[in-house]
Formats: structure tokens, C-alpha cells, sequence
């Protein structure tokens, strides 16, 4: 394996004293936070990326094993190098390169710890919301890598909701540089950063993490509930999350992790008692008494024997240094423990706890149990000692026997620790053979020769060989299907899969629906009712490499793809079953033909609401709104559609029908191909069904609409809302002849010269009165005029509206050319005045609504110039953006995209080939 | 084997791999090596034990720990790893033998005063006399590897020790309302005789009958470096000989001491017959200013003008558990701003000979600590232990720093001084 000669590379590579060979220091990287065990070769400490990569580089030519290691305190082990190999120490690389608030961004090296970023941050205002038990010790790197979640995740989202870019290093020793400070992706990628996080060191090394900062909260208030059974907790937490309360934290210790913790931590709370609930709500002053108090009265009818409050910070730090304790502190109990990280659904919580302790006495163990119950993320902790072996034999049943009543409740095997090494082979009890199948086809496409963390995560294909690379040429192929007689016999059997009236020919049906205009339509449309006929269609096509263009509400297609000529057509308008709504855990399971509209009827009885409300509202089907990541006038509060998906079910062109994720908003088992999915723009396989999480139905709701009279007082008046605390739902911004238009076409909008700042703010009603009482004193110290609307009919109608600026600036004299682009928040404003300049100067109209919280700009442009689109472009790169061109019927100009785009594009391409070898779907769209 | 080792022996198994040391641990925070932390440690400890082989090699990362006991504090399981450490070491010392020089420092030098007093003499020749001129400028340095970087670390001895001025000592005469027994350590005695002086003056200011018995080393440096034997006789010596004063105290002025000496109740923890004298005795032992605070010390000072921040001894904020008392001190003193440097309980990195053996990893430690100085803006940096002030000062002159390092006694001394002279 590795030989003196690599080692002395090695040397050549990083100098002698970040080269570890000797026997002694390689056993101290022999284990992590679990019981599992392996012995490196050889350790490096690089200290720049360029290093990383040439270590990379070397391994991959002598075939080694390369395991990335941060502070090796994972519990699943990931760290853990049981091939051998080298081990890459990412300590040493712990610079934090930029914190830009204004932005809400922070730049860091892998190797920063997470309380060392929280540190630099908290005098700022701001905190990094993932905060994992260990974050005093643990490496952004390491929670990139596991998708580490932590203990506010309940209300603020795990590692993958905050990572906005990210600098790997591929098995190949290329640097990939994916995602990005502005806006994350652009609409037009694959969420490349999504699929790293959480592969566990396996797709390549994090050397760089670029972040999303969260404003610290105003104020916290910690309450603490101790009952005498297990299931009376787990209820509570059931009804606190069905009662539309989002608290920051829902955690649950019971009485063996009490006992363990308490000679740590002196806490103030009878030992006696079975179990504890640590509960915190935070945010705006006027609710928090209210939602205490509510959470308070829910704990005492679920048979709380005593609920208190945190009366200071002291207090309050103690109970979390208590629950952070808690992992390291049952060591006092037993020598070793096992720590479990099963998900379950929330509704299913407490039958999840009867399971768990039936368990420990079928075992004859002592299973402790720690929660984080409001996310259904369960920490069953099984004590012993690992030199019994009778013991240990039973803790594995035990472990078993978790695992299949996890599954047997929909849950998931791991929420935030990840497979590592401790899961994997249960890992095809989760999966089936075409699912791995398909995770290590990705893992192939980026590490062909499998030297990242092998072994881990995924099971490892026999006799597994480079492969993926070849392929690559497929992406400019030609597409077969010209013969008549193929054509006629694609048709047989797509008839045979569907029957006569499941597939359409008629090229005037095939124009209106699903095409462009006369030229540019499908040759074949059909319409599939289940899962099992689209894959059988799509293995149909794969047969005779026919383009495959998947169609939903065709809300979208016009908007975002370029004009396609043949192909098959799938459409998706016949799978329209909403098949489950579970209230309690704020999840449904929907076929993708399911209209936005039609949910939404059916969830509002039920107070829930799925956020994204893209343009075409009406229209826009799940399936759709996933393919093409749609978001809409909510997104700065609740982002787009990716960050409310937790599954999909996915039928690839090979056939293969995949599920990916589940019903928790937790979970790390398997590559997310959920993320990968949203936004993929069909061009990785068919979306035939979705798992949504669902958000409760704010109180209030109400619009402000305020007139400035520049751009730079609606941006500054903005910024101070922001400032201020308050997180709108929506900070949108119309140029006055857009709001003018509106309020032709019979709106609210009121008649002004300058420009029409619009704020949307919701939650609990006394939050959002005084919200809006300060945002109106700020309007009105800035000397603008301020219109609030208050009636749910006339939001409604408000919000329709914003969404159709195109229809009420169509006015029979000539169409607009539509352009969009992403750049950061404090460039909006330097954006629009410049494009302002730009069409001015060039005499074009320009109309311009942008999205102030989230840096996106809209333009519509008339007439539309090849020149105009160029410098708009430049302009957008120049602030870190990204330009995108929306195809109107008439204008085909190529799309310009950011700057990058080769990489991330190349790398798309080689995911893309792993779902789709021959590569009909959608070809040529985005990749 | 000896029970207590063994019974320290069970402290790695508690040990869950969790992790949580490497937020406090110097050594890993300047290297983010494995090895260099304390749950490193507890896997070497723990691996030799089951596999009941003792690689020699092994010295090198347990004596890379500073024994600053950081560790034990943040620990959810409390593991003691200071305890498992210096097993190890013993361990260690059972089988190999320590390099020369360190034999002739702990078993000739540091077991005996009278040969102490003599090493003392040699090492103050060396710094005044032209040899030690003759090896910085004949290049001798470079040759003696990192010993030579640490030559300069030492301060110059003191041209008596402060025993040696005991005789002619002029003590002031007043009625006692305390009686205390003065533990005058090794450092302090052989460099530092001003601090014992300040020490003395300001107990007697506050009416204290101050007795000075001829003690012996402590221990720490024999029980640091695993030698348990030599250490429990001192420990042994050390209790017969105060026991006897019948004090109300035995105050110490060196962190390092004061933590060894309550300290051994547990190192003789195998011996019954010093089961209850040996707790008697620790429960005597008191930091000066501790003992200072609890007595009321008097306030009649003069004005100082001047700032000063503190730093904690690992030996007194972790080993005795003192950090309120030399803090209240200062603050009593007129004139005196104290301002609170960051980490001020994080290691130094001298601990003892630390900064001897391992000095390039101990000065990135002390560096740290520097820096954090630098940033109180102070003019004086005080702490309760001469081997802290000894590598603070080494600090301040390799950064060119002004600033002084001080014992708090010195400053009070200096206040009742300033406030009879006013």
C-alpha cells in the first residue's frame, strides 16, 4: 500500500513535519468518537488546498485510500481509516478568510471550528445555525461532511440549509469551487453543494466553506419540564409542533442521562425524574411570553410534574452545557455506549420511545435516551462495556431491532451523525439495490477509482474498477430515433405501456400544449398514471435514445428552457393524488402532478401551507415547482422549494424507480439526491412523487406597500427593516410604472413617481403589529407614504399581483425581453441604478422589480439588444453574480450564466451521466 | 503494584473518545495533532495497558502534556488525565531510565536541599562568570540542540538564597494574632528571595508569627516525572516536619508547591499510617493570598498607580482551586486597575521543565499567552507562581516587552510600605 516511495512524495509535498509515519502518533488517528477502530499508513497536516490536491493527485495514480479527518469526533465512523491509507488532518487549515454581515456571508477554511466562527460572529449579531453537541470542538470541514445538525435545528435547518458554497477537492486533485456567496446556485445548476454535504468525506475533501450567517436572536426564553414517563414527553413535543409553535430547541433527556450529566453539572432538578424536556422559543419580544406560556400549559396537560423557566443566562448555559455534556458524561455510567441517531416522524415520537425501551428489556440493557424530540431525531444511547462479548453481541441485536422498528415507523437510520462505517450494512435495509446502485454510481463519477472514505457510507460495488469517465463523450452525441420505422415501433410500444389514449401524435395538440410554436414541439407526448408506466416509458426510450422533455403545469417551460424540437414528451398531469397529509408532522406526500393551487386547498383546512408560490401559481405543479426549484414571493423568509422537500421519488431513464429521503426533516442516510433532484430541471429523471414539509399557516399576515422616491431610500429603509430584526416573508421592490401598471389592472398599488418598496411580514399577530408599527415609523421618518393591508382576500390579491407583472405590462406594443440576476444584497441596489443607466443611455424601456432580501433583480426589457444583455451580464459577474435570460417566444439568445460555469458544469455533467448513461433526458438543457 | 496507581489507571477507561478536550488542551490547540491532546493521551494509556507493553517512545507524548489539568475541568466524564498521565510516566520511569541529566536534576539534585544549594552555586558561576559568555559565543548553543535555546530561559540566581539570609533576617516584633508556618519552595528560595521576603512582611503586617521549618522539595518535579517513591518520601518528610509546629497555616507562595502538598493525601493514599496526618496536613496548606483574603488583610496601604492584569497558575486556579483571592488582593490595592486578559487560566507552557525539554511547542504556548497580554495593555502581568513568572519573563524579553512580571505579594508588600512611609 504505501510505500516508502510515497511517503517520500508525500514529504516533497508537505515538508517532513506534516508527515506522521511513526507507529505510536498513527494509532492516535486510529479511532474517533465511536468504538470502531483502524490504523492509518501515513498522516498528513496539509495546510492549503493546493496541498490537499497534490496528496489527492498522488493517491489516486497509486490507488490509496484517503480518509479526511477534522476533530475526529464523529459518531458514525467516518473518520475512521479501516483500510488503511492515508489520513488527510484538516486542523491546520483554520483560518476564518472574510465575515461580510452586510451580507450575511462568512468565508472559512475547513479546519475553524464551529464555536471559533460563532465567536467572531456573535459580537457581529450573527450566529452559524448549525450547532452540533461537540461544536465547541468540531470543524465546519467535519460538519460539512456528516450534515451535522445540532440543537436548534428544529427551527433553523441543519448544515445543508446554511452552506452556500464550497471548495472541494475531487479524488482527481481538482479543486471544484460550487455554489457561491450570491444566491447559492444559480436557477440553472445542480445543487452541487447539496450533495457534498453529508457525503461523509466520500465525493471529496471541503477545503473552504462558504456560509449563511442567521441573525442572533432578540431574546430566548428557556423552559425546562420534567414528567415521570417517557411517552407523557414525547406527546407533548407531538402537540407543541401541531400547534404551529416552531420552538429554536425541543430536547429530551431521560433519567440515566440525567444521572450521568448531574455529576457534571449540578442541575437544579429532581434525579428522580424520568425525563426532561429543554424547550426554547426565541425571536421577537411581543410573542415570546405568549408562546412560553402556551408551551407551558401544553407540558402540564400532558402531565408535566413541573415545569420552570430559566430566570437568567447563567442558568440557561448551565442547562445546555448540561445537554451538551450529555454524550461525553454516560461514560461515568459504562465504559463504552453506542450512540444511535434513528429519525422517526414526529407523530410517531412516542411509539418510537415504547419501541425503544421494550428493547432495553428484551436486551437486558440499559439504553439511555436523549432527543432532539422536535425534530423526531432520536439519541438512544445502549450502555456496556465493549471487553463483554456476550454484551456486546446483544447491543448489536438491540441495535438491530432499533433500526427495524425506525423503519417500520417510516423514520430514517441516521439524522445527523451519518452511515460512516457503524451503519452500512444496514444500509440496504433503507435502500434498495437500484438505489445504491445509483449513490455509487455517483460516487464513481467523481471518484473513479474509489479512494475517498471507501468503505463508507455506501457499499462498495464488487470488483469496483474506474468507471464513469468514459461515458463522458455521451453528453454531445447524437440522438437515434430517425428512422420512420424506429419511430413507429417507439410508438407500439409506448402504446403497449399506456394504451391508445395515453400517448398523443397529433403534432396541433403537441404545438399547443407542450411545444414552442409549429417548429419546435415533441414528436410524442404521453401520460403516464403511475410510477411503473413512466419507467417503463422511459426504459422504452432509453431503447431507442429518444430526448425525453418531462412537462408538468408547462408553468415554467417557457420561461426557463430553449425552444426543443422532437422528443418525447412525458406528462405528468394524470398523477395528481395527494396521498397523505400527517398534520402531525407537518408532512405530505403528493404525485407530482399535483397542482400548487390544489394542495393548497386541501392544507388550509388543516392551518398548514407548502411556501413556494411561483409565478403561475394556478398552474405549477409539485412536480414542476421541484424540476425547476420554484420559489416565489416567500422566499426570503421560507426559500424555495428545495428547502421544503424532504423526499422524492425518482424515476431514472434507466428505469429504475429511486426514493430518496423520507418524511424527517433530519436525515443524512444516503447521498441527497432529494437536493440534487430539486432544481435538476428534469434532466436527471422523472419526479413522480414528493415528500413536502409543510410550515403552520402564520397567525397574520399583512403587506405594507411603501412609496420612496428613490432607489436608495427604498434600499437603505429596507436594510434598516432588516437591521431591525424582523425577517419579512417578502422585500420586494417595483419601480413605480410596474406598480402603476398593477394598479391599472386593478391593484393596490399606489399611483407613485419613484418606487414601491413592498413588505410582507407574518407570524404571531402582536409580532407582526409591531413589526409593522416599526416599519411604518421608519417609512414615515424617511418621508414616505405607507399603505397596510390587512384583509386576507386583498393580500392574496396583493401577492397575485406581484406575480403578474409580465401579464399587466403587455400592452399590444411589442414584447419584453425578461432577464433576472442574482447578486448580493448590498449590490442590489449599485445593480438597478447601473442597469437604470445602461437603458437610459441605449434609449431602451426597462421596467425592474427585484427582491431586496435576496439580492434577485428582475429586468423587462424593450426592445431586447444583444449588447444591453452583455454589459447587464458583466455587471452582474462584476458584483459576484449571476446573469440569467428568461426565453421569450421571439428571442433565442444563448444563456449566459456565471462565470465558473465550465467546472460546475463539467462536474454536473459527469452526475448527470450516472443517472442518465445515455443522456436523453433533456439534453442539452442545463447540461 | 501500587494501589494507587492502579486506581488511576481506571480514570482512561472512562475516557469516551468524545473529544471535548482538544477546545482546552494547549498542546492541541498549537498543534491540532491527535497525539498531543488529552484524549490522545488517555488511547496511549489505555492501548499499553491492555496490551500490557510500555514503548519507550511513548515518553515523548506523555511528557508533551503540560499537566495543566484544563482537560479535567471541560471533561463530561471527568477524566483525570492529569493522574492517568503522570501514571503513565511512572510506568515509563519502572522501565526505562530517564536521560542523565534528568536523573542527576530530581535524584542528585532536587532530593536534597544541601545539594540543591550547590547546583545553585554551579549554575550561578556558569551565568556570571565568562563561560557561560564563552558557550553563547562559540556557537556551543547550536550544538546543544533545544537545551541550548533554553539556556536563556533561566533568570539569574540570586547571589544568596533566602535561606541562606534567614539568620540575619531582621523580623519584627509584635503580638501574634495568627500563627503560620511559611513552605519556602525551591525556586522561590534559590530565585525569588524577594517574593519570600514580601511574603514574610506582609503576614507580619497583618500580625501573623511567621515560622520558617527547613522543608524539602515538595515532590511535584518527582511525582511529574513518575517517580512516586521520591516523591512520597519528601511528602512524607514534609508532614512530619510541619504537623509538629502546631500552626493554624501552612502557606505557600508557589502554586506548584501548594498544589503538590495537597496533593498528598492522594499520592499516600496506600500508605495507612499517613492516612489521617497527610489530610490534616493538605488541609492546612493555603495560597498566601488566599490565606490574606480569609484572614481580613489589612487595607491601610498607599497608592500605587498602575495596571496589572493575572494570570492563573494551572497549579492554583485548577490544583487548589484559587483564582478570587490574588484577584481581591490587587483590587485592594489603591491606584492598581486590574483588567482580565483573555485565557488567563491557560497554561503558560512552563510548567516546570516543560519549557526546557519541549521549547519550541511550549514557546507557540507562551506566545499565545504573550499575545493575550499584550492586548490587556497592562504594565504589569502578575501571577502566584515562580515558575509561570520565570517564562512569563522569558516571554516578555524574547517579545521586547517592558512589561513586568510580578507575584501579587510583591505589590502588597509594596503598598504597606507605600502606606507607612505616607
Amino acid at each position: 500500500m504505501v510505500g516508502t516511495k510515497t511517503v517520500r512524495k508525500l514529504i516533497k509535498i508537505l515538508g517532513r513535519d506534516r508527515v506522521v509515519t511513526s507507529w505510536l502518533p498513527l494509532n492516535s488517528y486510529s479511532y474517533d468518537a465511536t468504538i470502531l477502530r483502524g490504523c492509518p499508513e501515513v498522516v498528513v497536516f496539509p495546510e492549503t488546498s493546493e496541498q490537499v490536491a497534490d496528496v489527492l493527485v498522488l493517491a489516486n495514480r497509486e490507488g490509496i485510500p484517503v480518509t479526511p479527518r477534522g476533530a475526529g469526533t464523529g459518531l458514525s465512523g467516518g473518520a475512521i481509516p479501516h483500510k488503511g491509507g492515508i489520513v488527510v488532518v484538516m486542523t491546520r487549515m483554520n483560518r476564518i478568510l472574510e465575515i461580510d454581515p452586510d451580507n450575511w456571508i462568512a468565508e472559512v477554511e475547513a479546519g475553524v471550528t464551529n464555536i471559533q466562527l460563532q465567536r467572531a460572529l456573535e459580537p457581529l449579531g450573527y450566529m452559524f445555525a448549525p450547532d452540533p453537541g461537540s461544536h465547541k470542538v468540531s470543524m465546519i470541514g467535519g460538519n460539512v461532511a456528516a450534515g451535522a445538525g445540532g440543537m436548534r435545528g428544529l427551527k433553523y435547518g441543519v448544515t445543508k440549509d446554511h452552506v452556500l458554497g464550497l471548495e472541494v477537492i475531487l479524488a482527481t486533485g481538482e479543486v471544484a469551487v460550487i455554489g457561491g456567496k450570491m444566491g447559492r446556485i444559480a436557477p440553472w445548476e445542480l445543487d452541487l453543494p447539496g450533495l457534498i454535504v453529508g457525503s461523509e468525506g466520500t465525493l471529496g475533501i471541503v477545503t473552504r466553506a462558504i456560509v449563511r450567517l442567521t441573525p442572533l436572536p432578540r431574546k430566548v426564553v428557556t423552559l425546562l419540564a420534567v414528567y415521570d414517563e417517557l411517552e407523557a414527553a414525547g406527546n407533548t413535543v407531538s402537540e407543541i409542533i401541531a400547534g404551529g409553535i416552531t420552538p429554536a430547541t425541543l430536547e429530551l433527556m431521560d433519567q440515566m442521562v440525567i444521572k450521568a450529566v448531574n455529576a457534571f453539572v449540578r442541575l437544579d432538578f429532581p434525579e428522580d425524574s424520568e425525563v426532561v424536556l429543554l424547550i426554547e422559543v426565541d425571536g421577537l419580544l411581543p410573542s415570546l411570553e405568549r408562546q412560553a406560556l402556551d408551551i407551558s400549559r401544553i407540558c402540564r396537560e400532558n402531565g408535566a410534574r413541573l415545569v420552570k423557566r430559566a430566570f437568567d443566562s447563567q442558568m440557561r448555559e448551565e442547562l445546555w452545557l448540561a445537554r451538551r455534556s450529555a454524550v461525553g458524561a454516560i461514560a461515568r455510567l459504562r465504559p463504552s455506549y453506542d450512540l444511535e441517531d434513528v429519525t422517526v416522524p414526529r407523530n410517531r415520537l412516542t411509539e418510537m420511545f415504547r419501541r425503544v425501551s421494550e428493547i432495553s428489556q428484551e436486551y437486558k440493557l440499559d439504553i439511555g435516551m436523549l432527543a432532539h424530540a422536535g425534530d423526531g431525531n432520536l439519541h438512544p444511547l445502549i450502555l456496556f462495556d465493549e471487553r463483554n462479548k456476550d454484551e456486546l453481541e446483544r447491543v448489536n441485536r438491540a441495535k438491530q431491532d432499533i433500526f427495524k422498528a425506525t423503519l417500520e415507523l417510516k423514520g430514517t437510520l441516521s439524522g445527523e451523525h451519518g452511515i460512516g462505517l457503524s451503519k452500512l450494512t444496514f444500509l440496504p435495509w433503507l435502500f434498495n439495490p437500484q438505489e445504491i446502485g445509483l449513490m455509487q454510481r455517483i460516487k464513481s463519477s467523481l471518484d473513479p477509482n474509489w479512494i475517498l472514505n471507501p468503505g463508507k457510507r455506501l457499499p462498495e460495488p464488487p470488483g469496483q474498477t474506474a468507471a464513469g469517465s468514459a461515458k463522458e463523450s455521451l453528453l454531445n452525441k447524437e440522438f437515434m430515433v430517425k428512422t420512420f420505422s424506429d419511430f413507429e415501433s417507439l410508438l407500439t410500444g409506448l402504446r403497449d405501456i399506456l394504451g391508445p389514449d395515453g400517448v398523443v401524435t397529433d403534432p396541433q395538440q403537441l404545438t399547443s400544449c407542450y411545444g414552442w410554436d409549429t417548429n419546435h414541439h415533441p414528436d410524442v407526448a404521453v401520460f403516464p398514471t403511475d410510477a411503473r408506466q413512466v419507467a417503463q416509458a422511459l426504459s422504452l426510450a432509453s431503447k431507442y435514445r429518444i430526448p425525453v422533455l418531462p412537462r408538468g403545469g408547462s408553468a415554467n417551460f417557457r420561461r426557463g428552457l430553449p425552444p426543443y424540437a422532437g422528443g418525447l414528451a412525458v406528462v405528468l398531469d394524470h398523477m395528481n393524488r395527494i396521498l397523505e397529509i400527517e398534520v402531525g408532522n407537518h408532512t405530505a406526500l403528493v404525485e407530482a402532478g399535483v397542482t400548487l393551487k390544489q394542495l393548497e386547498r386541501v392544507l388550509t383546512p388543516h392551518r398548514l401551507f407548502f411556501p413556494p408560490d411561483p409565478v403561475n401559481f394556478d398552474r405549477s405543479t409539485i412536480g414542476g415547482a421541484v424540476a425547476v426549484n420554484a420559489a416565489g414571493t416567500r422566499q426570503f423568509k421560507y426559500g424555495s422549494t428545495r428547502d421544503s422537500l424532504l423526499g422524492v421519488e425518482l424515476v431514472t431513464p434507466e428505469g429504475e424507480i429511486i426514493k430518496a429521503g423520507g418524511y424527517t426533516v433530519k436525515n443524512v442516510s444516503g447521498y441527497d439526491i432529494t437536493r440534487l433532484v430539486a432544481g435538476s430541471w428534469g434532466c436527471l429523471g422523472i419526479i413522480t412523487r414528493a415528500v413536502l414539509r409543510l410550515r403552520p399557516l402564520p397567525e397574520t399576515e399583512l403587506v405594507m406597500l411603501i412609496s420612496c422616491r428613490t432607489i436608495l431610500d427604498a434600499v437603505e429603509l429596507s436594510s434598516v427593516i432588516v437591521r431591525n430584526g424582523a425577517v419579512p416573508t417578502a422585500l420586494d421592490i417595483l419601480d413605480g410604472s410596474v406598480a402603476e401598471a398593477l394598479r391599472r389592472a386593478g391593484n393596490f398599488f399606489p399611483a407613485a413617481g419613484g418606487w414601491v418598496l413592498m413588505v410582507i411580514v407574518d407570524g404571531f399577530g402582536e409580532d407582526v403589529k409591531e413589526q409593522a408599527g416599526v416599519i411604518e415609523s421608519l417609512a414615515i421618518a424617511s418621508h414616505a407614504q405607507v399603505i397596510t393591508i390587512e384583509n386576507r382576500q386583498e393580500i392574496d390579491k396583493v401577492r397575485q399581483s406581484r406575480c403578474s407583472v409580465s401579464a399587466a405590462l403587455d400592452d399590444n406594443q411589442g414584447p419584453w425581453f425578461r432577464c433576472s440576476a442574482i447578486v448580493s444584497p448590498v449590490g442590489t441596489a449599485q445593480a438597478i441604478a447601473a442597469s437604470r443607466r445602461l437603458a437610459v443611455v441605449n434609449g431602451l424601456e426597462v421596467k425592474i422589480v427585484a427582491h431586496l432580501g435576496n439580492g434577485h433583480i428582475h429586468w423587462w426589457l424593450r426592445p431586447g439588444r444583444q449588447e444591453i444583455i452583455q454589459q447587464l451580464t458583466e455587471m452582474a459577474w462584476s458584483l459576484d453574480g449571476t446573469f440569467i435570460i428568461h426565453y421569450p417566444e421571439n428571442y433565442f439568445y444563448p444563456p449566459a450564466l456565471r462565470k465558473e460555469e465550465s467546472t460546475v458544469k463539467e462536474l454536473a455533467g459527469r452526475i448527470k451521466l450516472a443517472f442518465d448513461p445515455n443522456n436523453i433526458m433533456n439534453p442539452g438543457l442545463i447540461i | 503494584m501500587d494501589g494507587l496507581l492502579e486506581h488511576i489507571a481506571q480514570e482512561v477507561y472512562r475516557c469516551s473518545k468524545c473529544g471535548f478536550c482538544q477546545e482546552v488542551c494547549p498542546t492541541y490547540q498549537a498543534t491540532g495533532e491527535e497525539f498531543s491532546v488529552a484524549r490522545g493521551r488517555n488511547q496511549f494509556i489505555r492501548r499499553s495497558l491492555e496490551e500490557s507493553h510500555w514503548q519507550k517512545e511513548l515518553g515523548r507524548y506523555l511528557y508533551s502534556c503540560l499537566m495543566c489539568a484544563a482537560c479535567v475541568k471541560v471533561c463530561p466524564s471527568s477524566v483525570r488525565t492529569d493522574w492517568a498521565v503522570l501514571y503513565g510516566r511512572a510506568q515509563l520511569a519502572a522501565r526505562y531510565r530517564h536521560p542523565l541529566y534528568k536523573r542527576f536534576l530530581f535524584k542528585g539534585i532536587l532530593a536534597d536541599q544541601q545539594r540543591l544549594k550547590v547546583g545553585v552555586k554551579a549554575l550561578a558561576f556558569y551565568q556570571k562568570s565568562g563561560i557561560r559568555w564563552l558557550v553563547r559565543k562559540t556557537g556551543l548553543l547550536k550544538l546543544m540542540g533545544v537545551l541550548g535555546k533554553a539556556e536563556g530561559l533561566l533568570p539569574p540566581t540570586a547571589t544568596h538564597s533566602f535561606r541562606e539570609l534567614l539568620p540575619g533576617l531582621k523580623r519584627r516584633k509584635f503580638t501574634p494574632a495568627h500563627r503560620v508556618a511559611y513552605f519556602l519552595g525551591c525556586l522561590v528560595n534559590n530565585f525569588f528571595p524577594g517574593i519570600a521576603q514580601a511574603t514574610i512582611n506582609i503576614l507580619e503586617h497583618n500580625k501573623c508569627e511567621v515560622i520558617i521549618p527547613p522543608a524539602g522539595c515538595c515532590g511535584i518535579p518527582h511525582l511529574t516525572n513518575g517517580d512516586l517513591e521520591m516523591a512520597r518520601r519528601l511528602a512524607r518528610q514534609n508532614i512530619e516536619e510541619f504537623l509538629q509546629l502546631g500552626v493554624e497555616a501552612v502557606v505557600v507562595d508557589c502554586a506548584s508547591c501548594g498544589h503538590a502538598l495537597k496533593s498528598y493525601p492522594e499520592l499516600l493514599s496506600n500508605d495507612p499510617g499517613y492516612h489521617s496526618s497527610s489530610r490534616e496536613f493538605s488541609a492546612m496548606v493555603m495560597d498566601i493570598s488566599e490565606y490574606m483574603v480569609k484572614t481580613g488583610f489589612k487595607k491601610n496601604m498607599g497608592l500605587l498607580s498602575t495596571t496589572v492584569t493575572y494570570h492563573d497558575p494551572c497549579h492554583a486556579v485548577r490544583g487548589m482551586g484559587v483564582a478570587e483571592a490574588p484577584r481581591k488582593i490587587l483590587q485592594a490595592i489603591p491606584g492598581v486597575t486590574l483588567v482580565e486578559m483573555d485565557e488567563s487560566d491557560r497554561c503558560c507552557g512552563g510548567a516546570g521543565s516543560y519549557g526546557l525539554t519541549y521549547y519550541d511547542l511550549s514557546r507557540r504556548i507562551l506566545d499565545r499567552k504573550i499575545k493575550n497580554y499584550q492586548k490587556t495593555g497592562t504594565s504589569l502581568l502578575a501571577t502566584s507562581c515562580p515558575s509561570c513568572m520565570i517564562y512569563l519573563a522569558h516571554g516578555m524579553a524574547t517579545h521586547n516587552l517592558n512589561g513586568q512580571v510580578v507575584h501579587p505579594v510583591q505589590l502588597l508588600d509594596k503598598a504597606y510600605k507605600a502606606g507607612t512611609a505616607g
